[in-house]
């Protein structure tokens, strides 16, 4: 299960009211979430401006699914998941995109900025995010989920439809790939 | 394996297992013998738990730009509820219904008229004249069939060989719901000369408008009033209309262009009819 944010907020009033329509209490349910939802975007597919509009995205799917939310978990849990589905179908839809232009990570090492995929991202100083940005896109969407997010290999596999086994072999491949760019 | 055979290059093999907590009991004192001892082994191990630590401890970004107006051009105010099912999909399925019974009822009718349009050409006047349809006999309330010369070209009519109309007269009782033979059609039927008797596509279109009005008017409480109040005074429009293009066709038999102008106003008619038969029911 991943890591809860520690801080608490019941927005269950606001999330019934956006159930009914309410679109202001969508919006109060945005401020509390997007900063969370636009982290998660932007980290796992490398760019603050992608990261944004896949943040839109979340919230319109998540207000057009709004009514399928039971409240089985929290809000914050069930609008993550949805920012995670919409990065990893956004990540199938421009790998047909870039069939011709981006080598599957599987086969490369190269970093995805070099090749074009990932726009530079928070500055030329060589902290973690920057590093995470030019990881493969498959071993940084594990290693945001596993590392950062802190969901289980289990979890990982079945979102991303690989093995346990094949997201734990990513995520050591991205945490020595992570080290060689920061310690280099 | 022994443990004082352990490498580098094994332990690189182990490290997954060992960040994950999943390290087989028969490897893990050589795997921690040979880390114990190994600079090169002891950072990397140092390093990994570094990057787990920051990537866990992370703190949230936050967006350059206020991405909530972007959002709210794109939702929709949830009128209906998704798990209801709207009522427009009953409106949908009766329309889809409704063409779909329109449609085998005018081509139906549509058949019958042209096939029987045909016979009545070799047929007596009487029998013809017994199947035009209600519509053609309040368009053209009083037809009286007369002999023609024999002297005179009959104008050709589709689906009827030699037949002319001639001039409508007033008369003071027109319509009447019982089909019957107008005056004088004995006498015609009684001659071999060609006689006045709708054109099959005349009868075609009597047909479909007949079905046609019967539609609008079952659905005339379902339509906005101000909608039946704008199609009933284009129908008076159109039948003032036919009623022209007959009395002239009546002057002058032989005209093409008055036969396609009659046609074209029934066509118009029907199209009419259509629309509105299809129609979405009131939402007030």
């Amino acid at each position: 299960m991943m890591v809860e944010s520690p801080v608490v907020v019941d927005d269950s009033a606001d999330v019934r009211l956006a159930v009914a329509g309410d679109r202001r209490a969508f919006e109060r349910l945005y401020k509390a979430h997007v900063n969370r939802v636009f982290s998660v975007c932007t980290r796992m597919c490398g760019s603050r401006v992608r990261g944004e509009e896949l943040t839109q995205d979340v919230f319109v799917r998540a207000w057009e699914k709004l009514p399928q939310f039971r409240g089985e978990a929290a809000f914050s849990t069930w609008i993550h998941r949805v920012a995670v589905n919409i990065v990893l179908t956004d990540r199938k839809t421009e790998g047909r995109k870039r069939m011709r232009l981006v080598e599957d990570d599987a086969g490369s090492d190269e970093a995805p900025m070099q090749r074009g995929y990932v726009t530079p991202a928070y500055g030329d100083n060589m902290d973690l995010t920057n590093a995470m940005a030019k990881l493969p896109p498959g071993a940084r969407h594990i290693f945001v989920l596993h590392d950062v997010q802190g969901y289980k290999h289990e979890e990982i596999a079945e979102m991303c439809g690989i093995t346990a086994g094949g997201s734990k072999a990513q995520l050591h491949r991205a945490r020595l790939l992570l080290r060689e760019a920061l310690t280099r | 394996m022994n443990e004082n055979a352990m490498t580098c290059a094994d332990c690189d093999e182990l490290f997954a297992d060992y960040f994950e907590g999943t390290l087989a009991d028969d490897v893990r004192h050589p795997f921690d013998s040979h880390i114990s001892s190994c600079a090169r082994c002891q950072r990397l191990i140092r390093d990994v738990e570094g990057i787990r630590v920051e990537a866990r401890n992370l703190p949230d970004l936050e967006p350059a730009r206020n991405l909530w107006s972007g959002i709210e051009t794109r939702i929709q105010p949830r009128v209906v509820s998704i798990e209801s099912p709207p009522a427009r999909q009953h409106s949908m399925k009766w329309q889809l219904a409704a063409a779909a019974a329109l449609v085998v009822a005018t081509s139906g009718v549509t058949y019958l008229a042209t096939t029987r349009s045909l016979v009545m050409s070799s047929a007596s006047t009487k029998t013809a004249v017994a199947h035009v349809a209600p519509e053609i006999r309040k368009a053209i309330p009083e037809t009286q069939v007369a002999e023609e010369s024999s002297s005179k070209v009959a104008k050709p009519q589709l689906g009827a060989a030699a037949t002319k109309p001639i001039p409508a007269r007033v008369a003071p009782a027109a319509a009447t719901p019982i089909m019957r033979a107008p005056p004088h059609a004995s006498l015609a039927s009684s001659t071999t000369a060609s006689r006045s008797v709708p054109s099959a596509s005349e009868i075609a279109f009597a047909g479909e408008i007949s079905q046609l009005q019967s539609v609008l008017a079952d659905r005339r409480s379902q339509l906005d009033p101000e909608t039946v109040r704008v199609v009933e005074d284009n129908l008076k429009l159109i039948d003032t209309a036919v009623m022209r293009a007959k009395a002239a066709l009546g002057r002058d038999p032989a005209s093409g262009f008055l036969t396609r102008q009659l046609d074209g106003v029934l066509q118009k008619k029907v199209e009419l009819l259509r629309t509105v038969a299809l129609l979405p029911a009131s939402t007030e």
